[in-house]
């Protein structure tokens, strides 16, 4: 099971919890990046397989980033703690919406899923 | 009588006065509703005044009672009162209003309206005289009942009888009852209407009416014109309710009255002034202005006007003659003499009076000459009712007067049958002058006396006498005294024998050709009446005017046996004869007995018997016997000569007695001018009594408020004495009942500004009106308004000042209380910044106050278009508030409504606004305030971002702790020390979190309460140095650089100054041009310590992604001396919240 996740998360514990969690599950971790810009940027790099997005980043909300992404095609998680969940549902078909504080099992359980998919 | 004929309605006129009011209720109480006659009310009204009558009236009487109007149709069933100030007049049977042309006091209003009411009615009409003062109504009952009416006068029931028996002495009455009693007598009268009921003709019994009749009042209607008089009676029938002729002739016996009452209707005669004008013109031209030529300075003109019934004929004739002699310029007199038999009708010729109608009927300069306006009528001049003697004389039976120049009777014939007519010509004749004139009606002629009697204009029925005079009609007088055949008994079986003879063809007959001569004589000699032959015995003396003695026209020869025989037989009350006596005339002698009869009735009859044939006598005889004769011829002589003297002082005696009757005439108008003034004092009485009693009320109405203890009130003089005043003011002003008339300044007021009262007197006399003023009395603890108005007198001049003392005290606590109130209110809604408006919905005009002005931007409050704020409400609210308005306006709702105003220097405002409809004076307005709630929306949307922040922020912090916990838990080496661990940072977490929570929002937190808030688990931040310049730290980094701050805290706990070794702790950062902090963490060891190399822990991992999370470079010494951290990180002031 391998992989490439990227993570924008500001919140430098919970960044730093999920990327043993994720790491944990043998996926590679990109980031995390704790602004928007700075998700760009790996972005411009290359492609994750997928995303796990906080949605207020640093330097502001994240959509920048999610648009790019899901033109991509790559699928994206939203784990924010003021998610609102049908905007997202709405401008984001598909994503997946996990919100703060998640149960890691659910995020992991995403994460395999998708892994799952992908593999 | 032109409408009468076709309308059948009767007209009930009724004339009442002084006292009528009383008598009408009585008259029309039986009245039932269905009645079928119209009644009219003429009363005496003050012009002045409104007239209740009407209203009085309907409450006493079925029928309906209205004041007439101009032009009103009369209808049965109702009853009209006369307007006051104006007359009444009916015409067609339409009531007309009329202006009086008479001044007040001399109006007739009753007259006239009976007077139109005779003309319009007819026999339909029926006048009705109540109570009152005055003769107002007489004259007018005269032309009613010679237009064939129904009159009617009140009883002795009447208050004030001299109206009512005014009207009965016309004798035109022809009921008398009270007024309870009149309705079913005009009921009766309809009854009997000819017209209705099929009467039983009179013809039949006329003979034995006239009989009687001739019998009861002494005066022979016999030869009188049955036509008319079988319609005269027939309406004196209907007038005593009969159809039977044969009940009539009873009632006439019966009746004391009725034969009175029948005679005066026979009598009515129609006349006017210059009755039939081309007539009277020509008698002019014809003979008076002849006869006045003729005449010689000194001489006297005599007329004869007989049966001239109420004069105006006679007093035609006398302006005529007047006029004529005026302007032949001589200096002549004359006499005329009026004659009839009805006394009551003499009256009104003496009385020289007549309704003011009769004035058309004067030629215009007459009328200037000899009319003088009087109370409603007009009356003859004095002057020239001197000329006119009136006096009752009967044509038929009373010797004629005689010397006459001008006999006018006209319209008299004709009511006189053939055998009548037979007897006045020769009278007539007997009477004039030769050469005098007859003047006679129309309708007349002298028949067949034209040997007597030449026409001088024989269309226009004048005439000269012609001939030697005629002798006296010595055998015409049969009866000399009416008065007293009327007074006694009418039953004598002889008198009815004798009556069967009288006036027949027969008896005439026996007594012109086969029955001795005989005279009729008094006690005195007086010849009464003649029959037979005469010319022997007497002389019939030319000279004499009817008017002779037996023994001095006798005959010499039988003058002295006349005396002795009269004397005899009056004195022995047996017949006596003189025996041959012998009777020398001029052309003979003849042998007589005398003989004389005394009757029954105190006269005497003489009767001469022929003893011999008639010697004729020689000159010779004459010779002889005039010696033998001598002494008796003397005394004879001087007896005749007595008795001329006697007879011209008597005639002077009848002449002075005739100026006195004048005279009499005279204070008879006068009084009935006086009666008529009286009468009108007396309905001003009535109705100053009525005022009396309005005043009376006015009165106690006054008298009740000046006791009155509420009204406070000071009336004073010119001079500022004091007239009146209430006891309430007396409380004011220490007034006592005697102060009244002391000067004002002279009582001791308790007022504290006396001095007010005198200038508001002051001002008022000067004819100010001064505003009220407030006066107070400190002692009584009052205040009052004090007005001042001007005492008017009844002239409508100031005559001083009413003070007015209003007891405002109450009026003014509640004043000061509301006031209070208002400021309150005033205060509470300045403070609450609560504004109020008022929006008539009818003009959609909206009244604002000043608040609500400056809400909506505008200068000030305002009344304006409720459009012009609606236009500053934003387009999104605009729409719904006006909903709303008309909502609540319609449904009567209260109004409730949030909404944004866009202002127009840009900034927008938001206001609630809440209403509801109130009543204000009668208008429906919508009253509403407005608040201004900006600050209270600005203040919800802040709590709302707080609220969101707060949520988002836990939520993180519960993601640290979360995270946290699991990567503690990696590395943990026991449960107890991972739960210290993570513990003590989520404290410092919760910390740092108090910071954030405690800030406001949008606000960046001091870095130096970060540190302080971070040691404080370790001691008294003041031991510890701490310095730096104000530097803010945002919420995003906060928990970052709590962490950090926390794991160094901890390490220094656990290792260093704040735990096991002795040191300080110094922090010290600063803030370089680039925007960056510099923070220096320095724990400075007291003793060198050789502090061992610990592994990096989960703490120095946290350290290191805090940093990298917000940026930070970090760099860590450990020394001996101590151990130091730096921190270096982007200031960043402004952040907002993540």
């Amino acid at each position: 099971m391998s992989g490439e996740v990227l993570l924008a998360e500001d919140e430098a514990v919970v960044a730093l919890d999920l990327q043993f969690m994720l790491e944990d599950m043998g996926v590679q971790v990109r980031g995390p990046c704790a602004t928007v810009q700075a998700g760009l940027d790996l972005v411009a790099e290359r492609l994750p397989d997928m995303a796990i997005l906080d949605v207020m980043l640093a330097d502001g909300e994240v959509y920048e980033l999610a648009d790019k992404l899901h033109d991509a095609k790559v699928p994206i998680l939203f784990h924010s703690g003021h998610a609102d969940a049908h905007h997202l549902a709405a401008r984001y078909p598909g994503a997946a919406i996990c919100p703060k504080p998640a149960m890691p099992s659910e995020i992991e359980a995403k994460v395999s899923q998708w892994l799952a998919q992908s593999g | 009588m032109n409408a009468a004929a076709q309308d059948p309605l009767y007209v009930v006129g009724i004339g009442a006065s002084a006292g009528g009011l009383e008598a009408l209720r009585e008259l029309l109480e039986p009245a039932q509703a269905d009645d079928p006659c119209a009644y009219v009310v003429v009363q005496h009204l003050d012009p002045n005044h409104e007239s209740l009558l009407a209203e009085l009236l309907d409450r006493s009487t079925a029928l309906g009672v209205r004041q007439a109007r101009d032009g009103e149709t009369l209808r049965a069933g109702h009853v009209y009162t006369i307007p006051p100030g104006a007359g009444l007049e009916i015409r067609d049977g339409k009531l007309h209003l009329a202006q009086f042309t008479q001044p007040r006091g001399l109006r007739r209003p009753i007259d006239d309206f009976f007077e139109s009411l005779a003309i319009d009615r007819g026999v339909r009409g029926v006048s009705v005289i109540l109570s009152g003062t005055g003769t107002d109504g007489s004259v007018g009952l005269r032309a009613v009942k010679e237009h064939g009416g129904f009159c009617i006068a009140q009883d002795a029931s009447a208050r004030y009888d001299s109206m009512p028996s005014s009207a009965v002495a016309t004798g035109m009455v022809d009921v008398v009852c009270p007024p309870s009693e009149v309705i079913a007598r005009i009921a009766d009268y309809r009854e009997v209407d000819p017209a209705r009921v099929k009467a039983v003709p009179v013809s039949g019994s006329l003979a034995e009416i006239c009989a009687a009749l001739h019998r009861l009042t002494g005066h022979d209607f016999s030869h009188y014109k049955r036509s008319t008089l079988e319609r005269r009676i027939q309406r004196r029938m209907q007038v005593v309710g009969l159809v039977d002729s044969k009940a009539y002739l009873a009632r006439l016996e019966a009746e004391p009255d009725e034969p009175l009452a029948l005679l005066g209707d026979l009598l009515i005669n129609v006349t006017r002034f210059f009755r039939d004008t081309d007539h009277f013109e020509a008698l002019h031209r014809e003979v008076i202005a002849p006869m006045v030529a003729r005449a010689g300075d000194g001489q006297e003109l005599r007329v004869w006007v007989p049966g001239c019934s109420s004069g105006e004929e006679a007093y035609s004739i006398a302006m005529m003659i007047d006029q004529a002699i005026i302007a032949s310029g001589k200096a002549l007199d004359f006499q005329l003499f009026g004659t009839d038999i009805d006394e009551r009708m003499l009256g009104i010729a003496r009385a020289g009076r007549y309704p003011v109608s009769a004035l058309l009927d004067l030629p215009e300069e007459m009328r200037e000459a000899y009319a003088i306006g009087r109370d409603g009528s007009f009356q003859i001049s004095t002057a020239l009712r001197d000329r006119v003697r009136f006096s009752p004389h009967s044509l038929i039976k009373d010797p004629p007067f005689s010397r006459l120049d001008l006999v006018s009777c006209r319209n008299l014939l004709i009511y006189f049958g053939d055998k009548l007519q037979a007897r006045v010509l020769p009278i007539f004749h007997y009477a004039l002058n030769p050469g005098g004139y007859l003047f006679l009606g129309p309708s007349e002629s002298v028949g067949r006396f034209d040997a007597l009697f030449a026409p001088v204009d024989g269309a226009l029925r004048i005439f000269e006498s012609v001939g030697p005079r005629s002798p006296y009609p010595a055998e015409l007088p049969t009866n000399r005294d009416p008065v007293r055949r009327i007074s006694t008994p009418p039953h004598s079986p002889q008198a009815q024998q004798k009556k069967d003879w009288t006036g027949t063809v027969a008896s005439n007959r026996i007594l012109d050709l086969y029955a001795p001569a005989t005279l009729q004589v008094d006690r005195n000699g007086a010849i009464l009446a003649a029959t037979g032959r005469l010319g022997r015995y007497i002389e019939v003396d030319p000279s004499e005017t009817g008017q002779g003695h037996a023994q001095s026209v006798a005959r010499p020869g039988l003058r002295e046996a006349i005396s002795t025989v009269i004397r005899e037989a009056s004195g022995a009350g047996v017949r006596k004869v003189v025996r041959d006596v012998e009777v020398i005339s001029e052309t003979g002698r003849q042998k007589v007995d005398v003989l004389a009869d005394p009757l029954s009735d105190e006269t005497i009859l003489i009767v001469f018997r022929d003893r011999a044939a008639f010697e004729p006598i020689t000159e010779d005889d004459i010779d002889e016997i005039a010696p033998s004769e001598s002494h008796v011829q003397v005394l004879e002589a001087e007896l005749r000569a007595t008795r001329n003297r006697l007879r011209s002082t008597v005639e002077e005696l009848e002449t002075a007695n005739e100026e006195l009757k004048s005279s009499n005439e005279e204070m008879m108008s006068m009084n009935e001018e006086l009666q008529s003034t009286n009468e009108e004092l007396a309905t001003v009485n009535d109705e100053l009594k009525t005022k009396v009693e309005e005043l009376s009320a006015a009165n106690a109405d006054l008298r009740n408020i000046f006791d009155s203890k509420l009204h406070a009130m000071v009336t004073v003089d010119r001079r500022k004495r004091l007239r009146n005043f209430t006891d309430g003011a007396a409380e004011v002003i220490r007034l006592r009942a005697s102060d009244r008339g002391r000067p004002l300044s002279d009582v001791q007021s308790s007022l504290d500004q006396p001095e007010v009262l005198s200038e508001l007197i002051d001002a008022v006399l000067a004819g100010g009106a001064p505003a009220a003023v407030r006066v107070s009395a400190q002692s009584l603890g009052k205040v009052w308004s004090l007005s001042a108005t001007p005492y008017l007198n009844a002239r409508g001049e100031i005559a001083g000042a009413t003070l007015i003392f209003t007891d405002v005290t109450q009026a003014l606590e509640l004043e000061n209380e509301l006031a209070r109130k208002g400021e309150r209110l005033q205060l509470a809604l300045e403070i609450t910044k609560v504004g109020v408006w008022s929006l008539d919905p009818e003009t959609n005009l909206v009244e604002i106050d000043d608040m609500i002005a400056a809400f909506y931007g505008l200068v000030e409050g305002a009344t304006l278009p409720a459009e012009a704020l609606f236009a500053r409400i934003v387009p999104a609210d605009r729409d719904r508030v006006a909903a709303a308005i008309a909502e609540a306006i319609s449904q009567d709702q209260n109004f409730d409504a949030h909404f944004e105003l866009s202002l127009p220097d840009g900034s927008s405002r938001h206001l609630r606004g809440v209403g509801r409809l109130m009543e204000e004076g009668g208008r429906k307005r919508l009253l509403g305030l407005n608040v201004d709630i900006t600050n209270e929306q600005e203040t919800a949307q802040m709590r709302e971002l707080m609220l969101r922040e707060m949520n988002h922020r836990v939520k993180n912090l519960f993601s640290i702790v979360s995270g946290m916990l699991r990567i503690a838990g990696r590395t943990a080496e026991s449960p107890r020390a991972l739960v210290e661990d993570v513990s003590h940072r989520i404290n410092a977490l919760a910390r740092s979190h108090d910071l954030a929570r405690t800030r406001r929002l949008g606000q960046a937190i001091s870095l130096g309460d970060v540190v302080r808030t971070t040691l404080a688990p370790y001691g008294d931040p003041e031991t510890f140095t701490i310095e730096g310049p104000e530097v803010f730290v945002s919420t995003q980094s906060l928990t970052a650089l709590a962490l950090v701050f926390h794991e160094w805290s901890t390490n220094a706990a656990k290792y260093g100054v704040l735990g096991p070794l002795q040191g300080r702790l110094e922090i010290r950062w600063s803030l370089d041009d680039d925007d960056c902090v510099t923070m220096t963490w320095n724990e400075i060891y007291d003793e060198a310590f050789d502090v061992e190399t610990r592994s990096e822990g989960f703490g120095s991992t946290l350290i290191d992604i805090s940093a990298q999370q917000i940026g930070a470079d970090i760099e860590t010494q450990q020394t001996p001396q101590g151990r130091g951290y730096r921190i270096t990180f982007a200031h960043d002031p402004d952040a907002e919240q993540d």
